[in-house]
């Protein structure tokens, strides 16, 4: 079994991109559009790693990063974000995340750093991770 | 059923034939990936590019084929998620043994009715072919452009050189012109200065016979004077008749005056001979036909003696002011250097407008003789300068002037070993420096043979 990412963003374009990105990589992706949708997928099946957007209609990222703490403690989250204030980065990181990176840098120097966010995370998941190279 | 089922399997396996035959026969490479990124289906071409087997590739992430330090395959990507389409981009695909190759691919993006991906299609040129024909053709571009380089250099150093070769081809036929020129003047001069030297000593010794004559003759009168004196208490008639009759004579004829102007006459005659015999001097000195070896000579002396000779052209112009140093004889030819200095006092004198000053001056630099020569004129304008030691260049009228002046006095110059320098001011005036090694190690060999 491949690592299984779940992302969790209302844009469309950024998560089928960032998603067959990580799929063409060999990851296992599942994608949701809103913090109910994301917090039901993980319900249904525990992720490896969660990209969490913080600004989102209704439940934003902060609220969905509560929620999932509230039942996960140890579930490996990063935010993602183009506008997130520095206060609530802070937040975000009392909250407990495992990473951040913003959605305003390129998209090829985000896709790095979740390359980055992966390898650092693929220590545990080593033995597991057969669809990447 | 049979009738109604518009396909029969025949039909099924004939149409996928049909098909796997296209693709098969496809040069391009194809690549179509499932939803999930997984690879759904290549064709023969992608197969034998990237050296999998069909049961190597089915099913693998497709990011595989792709190089991964290859952050482009992400912007496509995005590319195609957003525009549904890619088109002519190039991206390195990686083989099984991971050899990568260059590809322009193109891609296309199809949805379902949900608007979910359904397949991603790609169709890649291999472009190692042509890349290596860019490559060979940049090579030989560059071995090209170097030849042309190196042509272009050789044709320079040709040209260089066969400037200077007119350059001193030119300078060799000013200097031919200008000393066939000077030679046939030093040759007029020298015969002036040997038939005047002639007469000017006979009539300076005569002078000097005639003063010791006039002196005598004078005594005579003093004596005859002192007669006249002694017969005025004579009472004889006739006697002093004669005696009146002299002292009318003297009185007609103002004999003091007469005998001071005498001296005044003398004295200006002599000086008039002295001048005359320095003039003779100079010719000489200035022509010195016969000796074309170099020798010793006092750099002073030759300024001096040209001076003389230029004086006519200058007097009116300017006044000269000389500061001759204390200098050693210098090994040159004394002749040739006087042309020099002549040449730019001439010049000097021509460059001021009314009345001005030339400087010239003379001092010992290391083992050179330095000779500087200034005047007041008009200046050389900043474009002219750097050709005014050019053979035939002359801002003169023309007529006025030969443009061979100032490059005869530069081949002249080079052949003592020296160097001649100009400084101008356009509106201020001019100085040439002019250094000559006081014994150039090349005229030295000249002598000794």
């Amino acid at each position: 079994m491949s690592v299984k990412i779940l992302l969790i963003d209302d844009e469309t374009d950024y998560s089928e991109t960032v998603g067959f990105w990580l799929m063409a990589h060999g990851y296992q992706v599942r994608t949701a559009s809103s913090g109910i949708e994301g917090l039901k997928a993980i319900e249904d099946e525990l992720p490896d790693i969660v990209f969490l957007d913080f600004l989102m209609p209704g439940m934003d990222g902060l609220a969905i990063l509560r929620e999932i703490r509230g039942k996960h403690l140890e579930l490996p989250v990063v935010m993602v974000s183009a506008y997130a204030s520095e206060d609530k980065m802070k937040e975000a990181g009392r909250i407990g995340i495992s990473g951040i990176f913003s959605k305003g840098t390129e998209l090829s120097e985000a896709a790095r750093l979740i390359n980055k966010t992966l390898m650092e995370m693929r220590g545990g998941h080593e033995r597991n991770n057969a669809g990447y190279k | 059923m049979r009738e109604i089922m518009p396909v029969t399997n025949k039909e099924i396996i004939y149409h996928s034939k049909f098909f796997e035959n296209i693709l098969g026969s496809m040069i391009d490479i194809l690549v179509v990936a499932n939803p999930d990124a997984t690879v759904r289906f290549v064709n023969h071409a992608a197969l034998n590019a990237l050296q999998y087997s069909v049961e190597d590739v089915n099913g693998i992430p497709v990011g595989r084929l792709f190089d991964d330090n290859d952050l482009n395959f992400f912007e496509l990507i995005k590319q195609l998620v957003t525009n549904g389409e890619l088109r002519n981009k190039g991206i390195n695909l990686i083989s099984k043994n991971g050899e990568k190759i260059p590809v322009v691919m193109n891609g296309t993006l199809i949805r379902n009715e949900e608007n979910r991906i359904q397949s991603i299609v790609i169709i890649a040129r291999d472009m190692r072919e042509i890349f290596n024909l860019i490559t060979e053709l940049t090579q030989f571009n560059e071995e090209l452009e170097e030849r042309v380089d190196r042509r272009t250099d050789e044709l320079r150093v040709a040209k260089e050189a066969s400037e200077e070769a007119f350059r001193k081809l030119q300078q060799t036929q000013a200097q031919l012109v200008q000393s066939d020129k000077m030679a046939s003047i030093g040759q007029l001069a020298a015969g002036i200065a040997h038939e005047i030297n002639n007469p000017t000593g006979f009539v300076s010794s005569n002078l000097k016979t005639l003063n010791e004559y006039i002196i005598d003759i004078r005594g005579l009168l003093r004596e005859y004077d002192a007669l006249l004196q002694s017969c005025s208490h004579i009472s004889d008639e006739s006697v002093l008749s004669g005696v009146r009759h002299i002292e009318e004579f003297k009185k007609k004829i103002d004999v003091s005056f007469l005998l001071n102007d005498i001296e005044q006459i003398f004295a200006e005659t002599q000086d008039g001979m002295r001048r005359i015999g320095k003039i003779v001097k100079d010719f000489k000195e200035f022509s010195h036909t016969g000796s074309d070896k170099p020798e010793y000579a006092d750099i002073n002396n030759g300024l001096e003696s040209t001076m003389n000779i230029v004086w006519n052209e200058i007097k009116y112009k300017a006044e000269v002011k000389t500061m001759y140093g204390d200098i050693p004889q210098v090994l040159c030819y004394p002749q040739q250097l006087n042309q020099v200095f002549m040449n730019i006092l001439v010049n000097a004198a021509h460059a001021i407008d009314g009345k001005g000053v030339i400087s010239v001056s003379t001092r010992i630099r290391n083992d050179n003789v330095l000779v500087e020569i200034s005047d007041t004129g008009s200046g050389i304008s900043p474009e002219h300068l750097p050709r005014i030691f050019d053979p035939f260049f002359t801002t003169k009228p023309v007529g006025k002037g030969t443009g061979l002046g100032l490059a005869v006095a530069y081949a002249i110059i080079r052949k003592h070993n020296g160097e001649i320098t100009v400084n101008s001011i356009v509106g201020a005036g001019t100085t040439f420096t002019i250094c000559i090694p006081i014994e150039s190690g090349q005229l030295k060999q000249i002598i000794r043979g």
